[in-house]
């Protein structure tokens, strides 16, 4: 399309202005402050209308830039061509948006056309007005610029290309951190770290089978111990019963002795009692009738019980008394002795004295005779003398004695008798006393037991002592036989009482019936045997223990392994969408990389095509074939991203390696490349502000050349405000 | 007379890895109570036998509680002989000398005397109390025969591979020699299946899931296997039938539909007459695929579900037979009616358009109201026009055009890549289905 006229009622600084332009270039040598950019600014306005508000990003076009100082409504009208028709269009602009009008003419009839709307700039460039800015208008400070992602923003690539660029740049990024994400070769990544969660979970698995054959195995040999245990029990049960058995024959056994002696013992006392029972009556009764015996028996024992109710005389008072009868009538015998012997040794010494005295007046006159015979005083008849004196004088003593001897009752010298007694000699007058007294002594004692006769003699009432002790003695041997068979008999008594005890507490066909069991054990080997299975059993028991814990930690670790393995199945799960959306991703990557290839191929061809064209241009090179020489003859390439590469020794460069100028050509050749590229069918107008202004003169003539070769497609509005770069 | 066919009982196996833990075992739970059920059942039905076509349970994860209801049960109906098989998920262990041992071989023993024998052992996971009830009679890898009655006989073995062949021509009864030798290694057993007399009515219960090709011959009336999720019933081609009456419940949403057992039912004279269905599951297990592509909202789509649940009542049969004179017949008892208790599955599928209202939270919760268990799963996809950006001269176009170009790609696959890249190139965040 191509710009015809155009009216400038107000915008900003330009007021009632007035342009026509004519195909191919127009030069508009204007001062600085003129208005270019203001002017360019109409132009845009008149296509893409002005924004509404003051948003961000827009302060430069904004409605309230352009507004004219002195207020009120302000536009214009622009005529164009476009494809052989004429259109006048006239937009006013208010304070809002909404104050806006909007006219399109049909410049042939001068009629309201409706060949297109408001959006005038879309529907005749095909581009927003963004990208528009960014390809048709070129600022003098955007010549030159930094190849990168931030020339896009600056001039763009190619209108939609950019923003899809960019957005596809964007997309890849979050594409990229997407596929880290779930990446299944890194470490951060989902499938990666599930991978390795579930490959630890089956490998925790795998133990399972192992696992549960080895809790098989512990639950067997579980079992078999138990059996044995069981078997073990049954066996220390046997073993207890055995010695049980044993125990128990043992205690019949003791119970058997024990009745039995039980049982000897009563029937010994029994037999005892009727023993001494049998003798005593032998000895006292010896014709009496065996019926009644035991009745005479209670007779005597009441008799003599009842004499000796005080008690009967303990064995020193008998034989105190037999003493004291034996003494009595030793006493009295011995006084009668004395009295005889008195009588007789008095006769005796009388006799002897008798014989003494005469021996002794003879050997006197012996004596006498003899010393008067001999007067020489020989010896002889000293001891004449003496001898004869000796025996006057042991005949007088014996006369003495013996007539004394008669006379009185001196104690008699008793010889030491066998019991170890000294008898001192006493008078017969003491023997008699003491026989005397002995005799009382005596009948006081036997009178305890017996009716002693008084009127005796003393000879009767000795003899009746003496009778009386004998039975005394008799008495009290019966009385003490009859007390032991008393006692015997109690004795039987009691003992049969304990036998019936016995038996009432034990049953004697029991034990007496009870077999000798054959093949009895010895208890202590059985009791050794069973502490030995005891022991085992202790052993198997904690051997039990032992499995039960094995069993049970195993069984804790399978169900923990059967947890897993929902987790794994839930796991695998979760991995297959995973992977699905990975592989998505990839897809997707490969895609979008495959289209943006294409994409940037469909345009980089022919952005090289045109870029070689023009650069050839600025260096003045006639060729201008649009065939793939021209990219060939150009050092130049374009990356993927459209940024240009000067070719050194085969290999893509910085730009930044080339000098200002060159850079500065080959960007504005790159940028009407984009436009060759962005606009295949109806070339949009250009305007270049004072692009040159940086270039020394000798690329400004370049520049110059450049711009009549691209105004030879396309209408160019050239503004600049200095004659060297008109 | 009657008798049970039940198979695929899988007591504490594994269930549906979405419920939680605590679901997961009262689902266990369940599946013991079925088959205490069953039981009962049997007992209050005057059953005879109850023939246990393997996968009772798996005897390295059961329980001994489980094995002692089991045996309790069992014990309770000493009228009831139970013949159980083993299944092919037997596990080969080594033992505690380190020889093989299949685990319910040295559970139960390979044949039932040494069983009964072993009876002061216990039982293997349920400890040294228990004892084995006289009824329960279990078959190892040797052929076993009994006489039920003056006619039935039942035939039976387990196998512990899935290699059983079938091997030799099928004879005719009347002589006493095997009539098939059983090839499952490869090699002939030393001895075969023992002879069937053609005048009996004769039972044969397989381990296995698939009938031996060429297994069965004019003597076999019923050969009772053990198979996957779904009763079936078919033909062996003489005068008999196989059946698998499927898993006793279902445990994840494989095996969805109705659950139970065979009843065998035989005349007086101990012919085979009726066999049909008992539908004795706590709970059916269902998955539901409804497509909502055309809808606009949850509440429409809740709509939907609901009525592609109503719809299911009367559309699934179960295989049922009748034998007469002439021969048997086969017919399709109608069942599939989604009851309150039941676990249920529901796929969203189909396109649906970018605006559309759909969520999921809402209708699991407004599912979850009227059964026991609601697991959604949305499998739609996003509807894409991707014809207008066919022109675009940007990159987008750029990428439709080069996906179309792509034809390895599937339908599916390609239009969620589009999705993907134009999300991308229009600067959205990556939104998954």
């Amino acid at each position: 399309m191509e710009l015809i006229r155009c009216h400038i009622d107000n915008f900003g600084k330009l007021h009632d202005i007035d342009l026509d332009f004519k195909d191919g270039l127009n030069i508009f040598l204007r001062e600085n402050g003129y208005g270019k950019s203001t002017m360019a600014a109409f132009f845009r306005a008149m296509f893409y209308g002005l924004p509404d508000g003051e948003k961000a990003g827009e302060a430069e076009n904004g409605r309230k830039r352009y507004s004219p100082w002195q207020g009120g409504v302000f536009g214009g009208e622009l005529c164009f061509l476009r494809a052989d028709k004429k259109y006048r269009v006239e937009r006013r602009f208010g304070r809002v948006k909404s104050e806006d009008s909007f006219a399109l003419f049909d410049m042939e009839n001068n009629t309201a056309s409706s060949d297109f709307s408001e959006k005038l700039g879309e529907e005749l460039f095909g581009v927003d007005e963004e990208t528009w800015c960014r390809t048709a208008f070129a600022r003098q400070q955007d010549v030159s610029w930094e190849v990168g992602s931030g020339i896009h923003e600056k001039i763009g690539s190619i209108s939609d290309m950019s923003y899809d660029m960019r957005r596809y740049a964007e997309g890849m990024e979050k594409l990229k951190d997407e596929m880290n994400a779930l990446s299944p070769n890194r470490r951060t990544g989902r499938i990666f770290q599930l991978k390795m969660k579930l490959e630890q979970i089956s490998t925790d698995l795998e133990s399972m089978s192992d696992m549960e054959g080895k809790k098989f195995v512990t639950d067997s040999r579980l079992r078999q111990t138990r059996w044995r245990q069981t078997e073990l029990k049954k066996k220390m049960e046997e073993t207890r019963g055995k010695i049980k058995a044993a125990a128990h024959y043992q205690e019949m056994l003791s119970l058997k002795m024990a009745y039995g002696q039980l049982k000897d013992a009563r029937d010994r006392t029994g037999d005892e009692a009727r023993e001494a029972e049998r003798k005593y009556f032998e000895d006292y009764r010896p014709s009496f009738p065996e019926d009644g015996r035991a009745a005479r028996m209670r007779e005597d024992g009441q008799e003599l019980n009842a004499r000796f109710r005080n008690g009967f005389p303990s064995e020193e008072e008998i034989r105190h008394a037999e003493k004291i009868f034996s003494r009595a009538g030793f006493l009295i015998e011995r006084l009668r002795l004395s009295v005889q012997e008195r009588e007789s040794d008095g006769r005796k010494g009388i006799l002897l004295s008798c014989v003494l005295l005469a021996t002794g007046l003879f050997l006197l006159i012996c004596a006498i005779v003899f010393t008067r015979a001999n007067s020489s005083g020989s010896s002889m008849g000293a001891w004449i003398y003496i001898l004869a004196l000796l025996m006057l004088l042991a005949g007088f003593l014996i006369l003495t004695y013996g007539i004394l001897s008669s006379r009185n009752r001196w104690q008699l010298w008793f010889k030491k008798s066998g019991t170890g007694k000294n008898h001192s000699r006493m008078s017969e007058e003491d023997m008699k006393n003491e026989a005397e007294r002995l005799s009382r002594e005596l009948d006081v004692f036997l009178s305890r037991f017996y009716e002693l006769p008084h009127s005796q003699s003393e000879a009767e009432r000795r003899s009746t002592r003496g009778r009386f002790l004998r039975k005394l003695g008799r008495d009290g041997m019966r009385w003490h036989r009859l007390t032991a068979i008393s006692a015997l008999e109690k004795d039987y008594e009691s003992k049969s009482k304990t036998l019936e005890k016995f038996e009432s507490e034990h049953n004697p066909d029991e034990f007496l019936r009870m077999e000798e069991p054959g093949n009895q054990e010895n208890i202590d080997k059985l009791s050794e045997s069973l502490q030995v299975l005891s022991g085992r059993l202790n052993e198997l028991e904690d051997e039990i223990l032992a499995g039960q814990e094995e069993s049970n930690q195993l069984r804790i670790k399978m169900q923990e392994l059967y947890s897993q393995e929902v987790e794994y199945e839930l796991g695998m799960e979760e991995l297959q969408e995973l992977e699905n959306r990975h592989a998505l991703l990839v897809l997707t990557r490969d895609h979008l990389a495959k289209a943006k290839e294409n994409f940037s191929r469909d345009y980089r061809n022919p952005l090289m095509e045109s870029f070689g064209r023009y650069y050839l241009a600025f260096l003045g090179t006639e060729a201008w074939d649009k065939d793939a020489e021209m990219i060939d003859k150009t050092p130049f390439r374009m990356d993927e991203d459209f940024n240009l590469q000067p070719v050194y020794e085969g290999e893509g460069r910085d730009l930044s390696l080339l000098s200002e100028g060159c850079r500065d050509m080959a960007a504005l050749c790159r940028r009407f490349a984009f436009v060759d590229a962005m606009y295949p069918g109806e070339k949009p107008f250009l305007i270049l502000d004072d692009p040159f202004v940086n270039l020394d003169q000798d690329k400004i003539a370049a520049g110059l050349c450049f711009l009549r070769e691209i105004s030879k497609e396309y209408q160019i509005l050239y503004f600049t405000c200095h004659e060297s770069r008109a | 007379m009657k008798m049970i066919h039940m198979a695929d009982v899988h007591l504490d196996s594994k269930v549906e890895a979405h419920l939680s833990k605590e679901q997961a075992a009262e689902r266990r739970q369940e599946l013991m109570d079925t088959f205490l059920r069953a039981i009962d059942y049997a007992g209050q039905e005057d059953v005879c036998a109850v023939l246990l076509c393997g996968e009772l349970f798996d005897a390295a994860r059961v329980s001994r509680a489980t094995v002692r209801s089991i045996l309790s049960a069992i014990g309770k109906h000493p009228g009831i002989t139970f013949f159980c098989l083993r299944g092919d998920q037997d596990r080969i262990f080594k033992d505690a000398e380190g020889g093989d041992r299949a685990i319910m071989e040295e559970a139960f023993g390979s044949d039932a005397s040494a069983f009964q024998q072993q009876e002061a052992q216990g039982f293997a996971a349920a400890g040294e109390e228990e004892k084995i009830p006289e009824n329960l009679i279990l078959i190892g890898d040797k052929w076993q025969q009994y006489r039920i009655s003056e006619k039935v006989v039942i035939t039976a073995v387990s196998v512990a591979e899935r290699k059983l062949s079938y091997s030799g021509e099928a004879q005719d009864a009347g002589n006493d020699s095997g009539i098939l030798e059983m090839n499952p290694h490869g090699d002939a057993l030393a001895d075969g299946m023992p002879a069937l007399r053609k005048e009996d009515c004769n039972i044969v219960m397989l381990s296995e899931n698939i009938l031996p090709e060429g297994f069965g011959n004019e003597s076999i009336d019923y050969i009772a296997l053990a198979c996957g999720s779904s009763p079936e019933i078919g033909s062996l081609g003489g005068r008999g039938i196989y059946a698998c009456p499927g898993c006793l419940e279902g445990r994840s949403f494989m095996e969805c539909g109705p659950h139970g057992f065979y009843v065998l039912e035989f005349t007086g004279g101990g012919e085979l007459e009726k066999i049909h269905f008992k539908d004795i599951a706590g709970r059916h297990m269902w998955r539901i695929s409804v497509d909502i592509g055309d809808l606009r909202n949850s509440g429409m789509i809740l709509e939907r579900i609901k009525g592609s649940i109503a719809a299911l009542e009367g559309t699934l049969t179960v295989p049922e037979a009748e034998i007469g004179a002439d021969g048997f017949a086969i017919r399709e008892k109608k069942c599939g009616f989604v009851r309150k208790e039941d676990f249920l599955c529901v796929l969203l599928r189909g396109e649906v358009n970018p605006e559309t209202e759909k969520n999921t939270t809402f209708l699991t919760d407004a599912l979850s109201e009227d059964y026991s268990f609601v697991m959604l799963k949305d499998e739609t996809r996003v509807k894409l026009d991707y014809q207008p950006y066919l022109q675009d001269r940007g990159l987008k176009g750029e990428f439709v055009r080069e996906m179309e170009k792509d034809e390895e790609l599937s339908e599916e696959i390609r239009d969620e890549v589009i999705r993907l890249g134009l999300q991308l190139l229009m600067g959205d965040e990556i939104l998954w289905n």
